[in-house]
């Protein structure tokens, strides 16, 4: 290529290092990046249209498509939601089963992350571990809501149903082997010398620049803020649970990767903690215009049967009023944006999903980087599509 | 320093008396809706100022209330990484207005504004890259306004092959 | 931003120096679950047992007379939220109601089971079919004989 010439390619849609169906233009001289447009839409299904025009329960199953890595994050983001609207409070245990749900989501997040982080760069090995322990988180999902990926466990005031002995029997399993697992991965990659040198000084990007670019959740805990909203601003029982929020100083692909790898051990701390202390009680809320009546009081009595046409019908009475409330995704802040209206559907639903922002902030963090470095950044910020195009 | 919501919004009324047009206290959140004309300088504020220093734009949110005028409103998400604070600013659009933009003071802005022109078609002026993001570029119409059909305007239209133009 | 108590500070974990042990104990690593039981299944000739709220194809349930325990009330097809239940209800001589209909499209619905808990009589639950193919589209549309049932579909392999 001759002296000054820029060449311009194209990375995706179909590229297996963009996760999906990321597009991005790169513009390059030589191989070092000089300008990056990324591209996206190419999965996007009109969710918050669609959540327009139905009721509160059915979006339920369309916010499991979001971050579908982490599904019931998205589950707890939307029903919590909708709770912060409704002004009601969910009883404890099935707080603490949220909590339980939520973090194994979380660890199935990561899982998913530093598998195909360490595949791109070209690590294959660690890939076929974590789907090993992904694949014991997904068959006790399945257990307690009978799906693998998308389980719509969550329900509006509450879950959909108590867990199983067979359950805390897999999960005091699962809490004794995983940090023989973490210990594994940890040898395959943090002291090795071909992931430092690609992962060390790459994509750097400082505090005040990550926050001014939106940056969220572990990406911007790895330039050095603390903003976890688990801490800053806890939602559910997250009170109630003594773990640490991890941040590095550097903010590079590196410092991302052992915060989540940190993140992997508080969230099994918390796991712990929460099934240690998980107290008794319903599951659900005990308010007759949101909780759904169970199949025998319905059979039994009248008052309950139209209870049940009525809720499942409409749905809950979710007053009119505008609310902003997020939850720690495993990607950051996922944000919900409700506007009800006093009827049956939601006005409107805005998502505040954290990869989109951190998407708009790839090139940021790519500039001046060779070609190579740029599946590294993509992998550290770890960009789900189904939640960035919505 | 810790602020609440009073002290914020005692604040803000105290530096704009005459643009901030209502608040709103509920769940926990304040609401500000600020006017159209004062918001670029109210935003700066918000972000230079020592104590409020709300330096993370969260999310920029349009909403249609269809029948009502004005009939826009743009919603401003903003966190203060100091003591973690959340402050909605709301402002009430008319048809066809444009919104200064504020990218210069967040550059989260700048794909959320993008995406509240393609899917409700608010437009705001110097933004640097106002084109669609989501749908494609010579999509018509902002699907997530309350008079586009949810099926969409040419649902049931056959595809026509002549349209494809070879670049 | 540095001074809450909760803030761990991970950024002493970075490594320097180690450049060929580390690779080692990684090979070892590998080397060691060479030997360890496979944890893979030969599909379709060994199957996994899948847990009993699993929610696969549905069922219509029947009582001990061979009688549809549906009532046509049509609160499965308003909660569906993939609009993937058609229903016409029949009432006899009677006063009794059935469906006369009841479609479901396999490829719409997305089997969250909503169908199955807001059903008042019982009459509709998700079995743990989760493989059926066929040649057609039409053939994913369920009728009533069909849905009585699903376990007819379970794909056996060859």
């Amino acid at each position: 290529m001759a002296e000054g010439k820029i060449l311009t390619i194209n990375m995706g849609p179909h590229h297996p290092a963009t996760h999906g169906v990321l597009r991005l233009v790169l513009e390059l001289d030589g191989e070092t990046i000089v300008k990056v447009t990324p591209h996206i839409g190419h999965l996007h299904r009109g969710i918050e249209k669609i959540a327009e025009n139905m009721n509160y329960q059915q979006v339920i199953p369309l916010t499991d498509r979001f971050d579908y890595t982490a599904a019931t994050l998205c589950n707890e983001g939307y029903c919590t939601a909708v709770e912060k609207l409704l002004g009601i409070e969910v009883p404890k245990r099935a707080q603490y089963i949220r909590v339980i749900m939520g973090e194994l989501a979380r660890i199935m997040g990561h899982h998913l992350w530093i598998g195909s982080h360490a595949l791109d760069i070209g690590a294959m090995t660690v890939v076929f571990y974590t789907f090993r322990d992904r694949e014991m988180i997904m068959n006790m999902t399945e257990e307690v809501s009978g799906y693998r990926l998308t389980p719509s466990y969550l329900r509006i005031g509450g879950i959909a149903q108590d867990i199983t002995p067979q359950f805390i029997k897999d999960l005091r399993a699962f809490i004794k082997w995983f940090p023989t697992a973490l210990e594994g991965y940890n040898t395959l990659l943090t002291d090795n010398i071909i992931w430092r040198k690609r992962t060390m000084g790459i994509g750097k990007i400082s505090a005040k620049d990550a926050i001014n670019y939106g940056l969220t959740g572990p990406s911007l805990r790895g330039s050095g803020v603390a903003y976890d909203i688990r801490k800053t601003m806890p939602y559910g029982c997250y009170k109630d649970f003594d773990f640490k929020v991890p941040v590095g100083d550097n903010g590079d692909v590196y410092d991302r990767y052992l915060v989540r790898m940190e993140e992997f051990t508080q969230s099994l701390n918390i796991i712990e903690q929460a099934l240690e202390n998980l107290p008794e009680g319903p599951v659900n809320v005990d308010n007759p215009l949101i909780s759904n009546p169970d199949l025998g009081a319905v059979q039994e009595d009248i008052s309950a049967l139209i209870r049940r046409f009525k809720i499942q019908c409409q749905g809950p009475e979710v007053p009119s009023g505008e609310i902003y409330h997020s939850v720690e995704g495993s990607k950051g802040e996922l944000g919900f944006y409700l506007v009800g209206d006093g009827s049956e559907n939601p006005y409107r639903m805005k998502v505040r999903s954290p990869c989109f922002i951190l998407v708009s902030a790839l090139e940021k963090m790519m500039l001046g980087h060779m070609l190579a470095d740029a599946i590294s950044v993509i992998g550290s910020i770890d960009i789900v599509l189904g939640e960035i195009d919505r | 320093m810790t602020m609440d919501n009073a002290k914020v919004l005692e604040q803000l009324k105290g530096e704009f008396a005459d643009a901030i047009v209502d608040d709103v206290d509920f769940r926990g959140d304040l609401t500000v809706v600020v006017s159209l004309e004062k918001l670029h300088d109210i935003m700066l504020y918000l972000h230079d100022d020592k104590a409020l220093h709300y330096d993370l734009l969260s999310d920029v949110v349009g909403i249609d209330k269809m029948p009502r005028e004005p009939r826009f409103e743009v919603a401003y998400v903003l966190h203060s990484m100091d003591d973690f604070r959340r402050l909605l600013v709301k402002v009430m659009v008319p048809i066809d207005v444009e919104v200064p933009t504020v990218t210069d003071i967040w550059n989260s802005a700048n794909w959320s504004e993008r995406e509240v022109y393609d899917l409700m078609g608010i437009t705001f002026s110097d933004h640097p890259d106002m084109r669609r993001l989501l749908m494609w570029d010579d999509f018509d119409g902002h699907p997530l306004r309350k008079d586009f059909p949810l099926k969409g305007k040419d649902f049931d239209k056959k595809w026509d092959p002549s349209t494809i133009q070879v670049l | 931003m540095g001074d809450k108590d909760y803030v761990l500070n991970i950024s002493d974990r970075r490594p320097e120096g180690k450049y060929i042990t580390p690779i080692l104990k990684g090979l070892a690593y590998t080397l060691k679950n060479f030997f360890t039981k496979p944890i893979t299944i030969k599909y379709p000739t060994e199957r996994r047992e899948v847990s009993d709220r699993w929610r696969g194809l549905h069922r219509l349930k029947v009582d001990d007379q061979g009688k549809l325990n549906c009532v046509a009330c049509g609160l499965c097809a308003k909660i569906c939220p993939s609009q993937a239940i058609t229903i016409v209800p029949y009432e006899d001589a009677g006063g009794t109601r059935y469906p006369k209909e009841f479609v479901i499209d396999e490829l719409r619905c997305i089997f969250c089971g909503f169908c199955q808990e807001a059903c008042p009589k019982d009459a509709i639950e998700l079995t743990k079919v989760y493989d059926f193919v066929d040649y057609q589209r039409e053939d994913f549309i369920f009728d009533i004989e069909k849905l009585k049932n699903p376990e007819k579909y379970i794909f056996a392999g060859k």
